[in-house]
């Protein structure tokens, strides 16, 4: 079973995505802040993190940059999701997608299966 | 950046609409609801909830969307069914397929508002819905500890919908006075009532919010009848700003009465609105008829659009003073007689009908009588929207290139001009004024043209006839000069002193002592 790391101070938003990612087959941990997810990684070792921008304690920025720090988690696909285009940033995290806010479920859907296909 | 993906472009600019299929009411929501948007229908028992959203929901599974209703504490799915089963929009074939019901209030009584929430966002996916109805949200209220858990609930449901793109619609009961804690959190608010105006039953529908789009909020008549529900959106805020239907230059619609013509320079000019003031009896619907027939026999279309009188009778009436070919233009369809039954009416459908019928016909030039403004007064309850209605109204037809008469009644005995909307000259052009004058115990008709906007006219106040014959204006009544008041005496000159008897009157009698003559003895049978 896949696993999906979601990041958002905006739980119901972080709600909503668990319910449908499981409903997918996905087994999926919440957290709220960039330091949560990273406290996190290791026990659960996700295969992607969709990660929100604009939060507390440590943004998604931040937070993306952290885990790239993080030798074992130096490649994990991050999915970023926020209602402002990251593009307009200067900085480069690497991550893998974007989903703009609000999203549908196709789009969420169909980036997270290419991201971390379920095995057939 | 390595791979930035691109956003859901989809949710940009225009966002994408549910059409309801409940007349007029997306015209209230400029298209439609929001997809994946939720919005509160508030309202006592029996205010139509129930109705609306399951007539949103047919339309919704008719048009190749999935519903999914699901009810908290409200009656069962089978008395809801049979009960609706009555309606016209009701489509057995389409349950439960496409139409699906649950009960969620098992799941909200053993797990609460998150076994709920849970249950939902299962059934709503597991159904594809497109479209999510909650009936009985007040259960849902019952069983959040406060406000703040209800809101987190319906945020929590607001946020998985607008993903999964399902429209949601949440049926409270309220009670005008107080605000439900969804008001704020949803994307808009519908409240329904009904209350009573006199006998009258009175339903509407406040559009009290509309996130994401322009909107004619404030209060809509409704109505309810086995085809489901009408909304009747308010006149004046549906017609604000109407568009031009421009036909080249304006001409002189005339009334068939030489000296009224040339008083009028020819005529009422095309696409004005004119006020035909005058107690009862003066001869309001007659003058409007003959308006009617002069148009007809230069190939002009017209519309009688009247409360008091029907078809029968006013070709009866038509016929009884020299308008004998009424009946042939109304037989060939150029006089349409639409006639509104005395029932209760409501005064925006009374619009709608109307103008509704003439965008239909989509002809030129065309000539219309609303005998009388009465009739839409009585549809009302809110008398003080009519000076806004009617000036809404007139410029519709102004703007349809309408040229429109209306009657309206002042007091049989009255000294004075006592219009019972004093304001009603402001939102026409021109006004007639029909008056009796009582002289030496007899009576005279007079006419005058008191306002005539963008047009010379003639102000001389002038007597008229109604005979068998047709109308028949005179010269300037010179002994009338003080008709506006009520005023009218002798000056006491001998020559005003021997006043003729009204015009008319000479041959009436003329005729009626011919008709005598002619007339056989009556054969009195012996006992």
């Amino acid at each position: 079973m896949k696993t999906v790391l979601v990041v958002d101070d905006e739980t119901d938003i972080a709600e909503a995505v668990k319910s449908i990612l499981e409903d997918e087959g996905y087994k999926v941990v919440t957290c709220t802040n960039g330091r949560e997810a990273l406290a996190c990684l290791e026990e659960t070792r996700p295969d992607l993190a969709i990660i929100d921008v604009m939060m507390p304690v440590m943004n998604g920025f931040e937070t993306i940059q952290a885990i790239r720090h993080t030798e074992a988690f130096a490649t994990l696909p991050v999915l970023i999701m926020s209602a402002i285009d990251p593009s307009v940033r200067p900085h480069a995290y690497d991550w893998a997608g974007f989903l703009k806010k609000p999203f549908s479920l196709d789009n969420l859907l169909t980036q997270v299966h290419k991201l971390a296909p379920l095995a057939a | 950046m390595s791979s930035g993906q691109e956003g859901d472009s989809g949710r940009k600019g225009k966002q994408p609409r549910l059409e309801t299929g409940v007349p007029r009411l997306d015209f209230i929501t400029k298209g439609g609801l929001i997809q994946g948007a939720s919005y509160a229908l508030l309202g006592p028992p029996g205010s139509g909830k129930t109705v609306l959203a399951h007539q949103i929901a047919f339309w919704h599974v008719q048009h190749g969307g999935k519903a999914l209703y699901v009810t908290l504490l409200t009656e069962s799915h089978a008395r809801m069914l049979a009960n609706l089963e009555v309606m016209a929009f009701f489509d057995a074939s389409v349950i439960p397929d496409k139409l699906h019901y649950i009960s969620g209030y098992r799941q909200l009584e053993t797990e609460g508002l998150k076994g709920l929430l849970e249950m939902i966002r299962r059934a709503a996916r597991q159904h594809q819905a497109t479209l999510l109805v909650m009936d009985g949200m007040d259960a849902a209220k019952e069983f959040a500890r406060g406000d703040l858990t209800y809101k987190r609930f319906l945020q929590e449901l607001q946020t998985f919908v607008s993903i999964i793109g399902c429209t949601t619609l949440l049926l409270s009961p309220h009670y005008t006075g107080d605000m439900p804690p969804e008001t704020t959190a949803v994307d808009g608010v519908f409240e329904l009532s009904l209350w009573l105006s006199g006998p009258r039953a009175v339903r509407e529908l406040v559009a009290l919010k509309f996130r994401g789009s322009d909107s004619l909020l404030g209060k809509h008549e409704l109505e309810i009848s086995d085809q489901g529900i009408i909304v009747h959106p308010r006149t004046e805020v549906q017609f604000s700003a109407p568009q031009e239907r421009s036909e080249g230059p304006r001409i002189r619609m005339a009334f068939g009465v030489p000296r009224l013509d040339e008083s009028l320079h020819g005529g009422l000019l095309s696409g004005s609105t004119t006020l035909l003031l005058g107690a009862p009896g003066t001869g309001k619907t007659l003058l409007g008829l003959r308006f009617l027939l002069e148009g007809a026999r230069q190939g002009q279309p017209g519309v009688y659009f009247g409360f008091y009188e029907t078809s029968q009778r006013l070709m009866e009436k038509a016929e009884g003073v020299g308008m004998g070919d009424f009946k042939k233009y109304v037989d060939e369809g150029l006089i349409e007689i639409q006639w509104q039954p005395p029932l209760e009416h409501n005064l925006d459908a009374l619009a709608e009908r109307l103008l509704e019928r003439i965008h239909e016909r989509n002809v030129k030039r065309m000539r219309l009588f609303v005998d009388s403004i009465a009739g839409f007064r009585s549809a009302t309850v809110y008398p003080e929207r009519m000076s806004r209605f009617f000036s809404a109204l007139s410029h519709q037809l102004r703007m349809m290139d309408v040229t429109t008469l209306y009657s309206e009644e002042t007091a049989l005995f009255s000294p004075d001009v006592d219009a019972p909307q004093p304001d009603a000259t402001a939102y026409v052009e021109n006004v007639i004024l029909l008056r009796y004058v009582e002289l030496r115990s007899q009576l005279y008709r007079l006419l005058s043209i008191m306002k005539m906007r963008e047009s010379q006219y003639d102000s001389g106040i002038r007597e008229f006839s109604i005979t068998n014959e047709g109308i028949t204006v005179a010269e300037t009544f010179e002994s009338a000069e003080a008709v506006l008041t009520g005023h009218a005496i002798l000056a006491g000159t001998p020559n005003k002193s021997r006043r003729k008897p009204p015009m008319g009157a000479k041959s009436a009698k003329k005729k009626k002592a011919a008709a005598a003559a002619k007339r056989k003895p009556v054969q009195r049978r012996r006992s």
